[in-house]
């Protein structure tokens, strides 16, 4: 791309256009972490506050009423060990197809794409009866072992393309030096490709903690996730907005801090690493 | 681009190499089983048993009844039932509305944010952050903005002269105002990916172009929109797959109301699913949602895929 020379009418439509944009694009973020910090009176005063006395009433009353750090922890240790499983499986699969040719690859690979829509409405119909069946319902288990499904085929594809990065003649060079399959991929590849490896588990990670549809009909209270734990904000006595926005504040942040820390990197993860 | 096979081994690796490929050649197959292990039989079993399912009339909450072998009779019904066909009329509205503004939206921020200065690339940064945020919590801020008497956007619209109403109950603005939020949350992925786009796009056409004394718009539309085109392709894509399912959002912010004017086949299953629990119905309709994810699938790899290769590359 080569750009020309706007003009000055052009460069003041281009810098308004860009305001708009971004006006639409953060006004919510904003909004939500304001209301976080507003007394009931002032979050829904009209004309809406803009400056107002911040109070962290509403952080201190959902930490009281929601059993909120049990669903925190939930959340941490579900989204924790199924990023770590996808990513142990997924890693080896992903070496496989980035460095080895053989009979079937393509089919190997689609399969693991394809396997990606599933709409999870689908799955969990069947998946709800056999969990019930094996009495694990309200459990960490099939949570985990759900998410560790829905993101293997995820790290395969990004890791693969994270693997196709890092020069074959490192490879070839250790294998001269009599290493093993796992040993070069394990002491040469994938410190090379540690950049990825953090990508695609920070990817995973957000995944699993921002599913809602399993995680609502599989636990009851005491596997409950925190996208979970939001909707209770709606049945408990109307709605508690600042209530609600404290607890989506708390939620969220991890999301935002995850995000900016790989921004680079966040396109390529959402295609699957076919975009660069 | 998904890589054509032979990047890796086989493009430096020579005729030596070979030979000890072959003797390895149960390596990779060996480093795949573990994802192939969970990847193959479950999903398998998955499908299997909603395709059973799909054949009886069965309610879950009513076990004395048994499970009755009805044939087709459950596709029979969906064919019949209003709610269950307009819910799939109402999941293409949905996502076809979504994505024609994203597109529009793509690619038109997608140019204004392409420079390469500092403010740029923060605003690029920031621009990704509605993509992260967990559904539920865009659903119920949003909810929030839209309130009847009290929300921002209630508020805006009131200044503007509008009256006051509960946007997500009313029965024309719900299904638009439930897109405008689909907007706000995916639109960031196009733009993102046109500017990714517009970054990798080859210098030669433009400056040819330049010369040639072509108008900003011949250039866009000549030259721009064809070589983006594959990427725009994959992106959309993704984009329909996620859309035509998409779930959490309106659970959230409507529940498929008012009445079912929200109601995409993802929420009408969940109805039929665990609300009423009639597992082979919801089994049914299943089918068909996973008929029409695969048919745009389908329809991509043998068009737009094609399209790509002998237009492009």
């Amino acid at each position: 791309m080569i750009h020309r020379a706007s003009s000055r009418p052009g460069q003041w439509f281009r810098g308004t256009a860009i305001v708009l944009v971004m006006v639409f694009f953060m006004f919510p973020i904003v909004w939500l972490f304001m209301t976080a910090f507003k007394t009931p009176i002032d979050a829904f005063s009209i004309p809406p506050k803009v400056f107002f006395a911040p109070t962290w009433d509403n952080f201190v009353a959902v930490f009281r009423q929601h059993n909120f750090f049990l669903y925190y922890r939930n959340t941490v240790v579900i989204a924790v060990v199924s990023t770590l499983l996808s990513m142990l499986a997924g890693t080896l699969g992903a070496y496989a197809l980035s460095r080895f040719e053989f009979r079937g690859k393509g089919a190997v690979a689609g399969l693991i794409l394809g396997s990606r829509f599933a709409p999870p409405i689908a799955i969990i119909l069947p998946v709800f009866v056999l969990v019930r069946d094996l009495k694990l319902l309200d459990t960490y288990y099939p949570l985990i072992a759900l998410y560790t499904l829905a993101n293997l085929s995820f790290v395969v594809w990004l890791m693969r393309s994270f693997f196709d990065d890092v020069p074959i003649e490192i490879d070839e060079s250790a294998r001269v030096d009599g290493c093993t399959t796992l040993g070069i991929l394990w002491r040469m590849v994938l410190p090379l490709a540690r950049g990825g490896l953090a990508t695609t588990a920070i990817f995973c990670t957000i995944l699993s903690w921002n599913e809602f549809l399993w995680a609502l009909l599989l636990t009851y209270g005491n596997a409950t996730t925190l996208p979970v734990t939001m909707n209770a904000f709606i049945m408990e006595s109307g709605i508690a907005w600042g209530q609600m926005a404290a607890a989506s504040a708390l939620v969220t942040v991890p999301l935002l801090a995850f995000a900016l820390l790989i921004q680079k990197q966040f396109i390529r993860g959402l295609t699957f690493g076919a975009v660069k | 681009m998904p890589r054509a096979s032979g990047t890796g081994a086989s493009a430096t690796a020579g005729v030596a190499g070979r030979r000890r490929r072959l003797s390895r050649a149960w390596i990779p197959w060996l480093l795949l089983a573990p994802t192939l292990v969970v990847l193959v039989p479950f999903p398998i079993y998955l499908l299997a048993t909603i395709v059973r399912n799909s054949l009886f009339d069965w309610t879950l909450t009513m076990p004395w009844l048994g499970q009755l072998f009805v044939g087709l009779g459950n596709f029979r019904t969906i064919l019949g039932d209003a709610a269950s066909l307009q819910s799939i009329l109402t999941a293409l509205v949905f996502t076809l509305g979504t994505l024609a503004a994203e597109l529009t939206l793509g690619i038109g921020v997608g140019h204004l944010l392409i420079r390469e200065t500092r403010l740029m690339s923060t605003l690029r940064g920031f621009i990704l952050l509605p993509l992260v945020i967990t559904p539920v919590v865009v659903g119920l801020l949003w909810r929030m903005m839209y309130q009847g008497d009290l929300g921002i956007i209630t508020y805006l619209l009131g200044v503007l002269g509008f009256p006051k109403m509960t946007i997500l109950a009313h029965l024309q603005l719900a299904l638009p105002a439930v897109i405008v939020v689909s907007i706000w949350q995916y639109a960031p992925f196009l733009i993102l990916v046109t500017v990714a786009g517009l970054k990798a796009l080859p210098t030669e056409p433009f400056e040819a172009a330049l010369i040639d004394g072509a108008s900003g718009w011949q250039v866009f539309r000549l030259i721009t929109i064809p070589l983006l085109r594959p990427l725009l392709y994959i992106a959309l894509l993704i984009r329909f797959i996620d859309a035509f399912k998409q779930f959490d959002l309106i659970y959230i912010m409507t529940g498929g109301g008012p009445g079912i004017r929200t109601e995409t086949i993802s929420m009408h299953i969940f109805r039929e699913g665990f609300l009423v629990f009639h597992m082979g119905y919801a089994a049914a309709l299943t089918i068909v949602l996973i008929f029409v994810v695969n048919l745009f699938a389908i329809l991509y790899f043998t068009t737009a895929a094609r399209g790509t290769r002998t237009g492009v590359t």
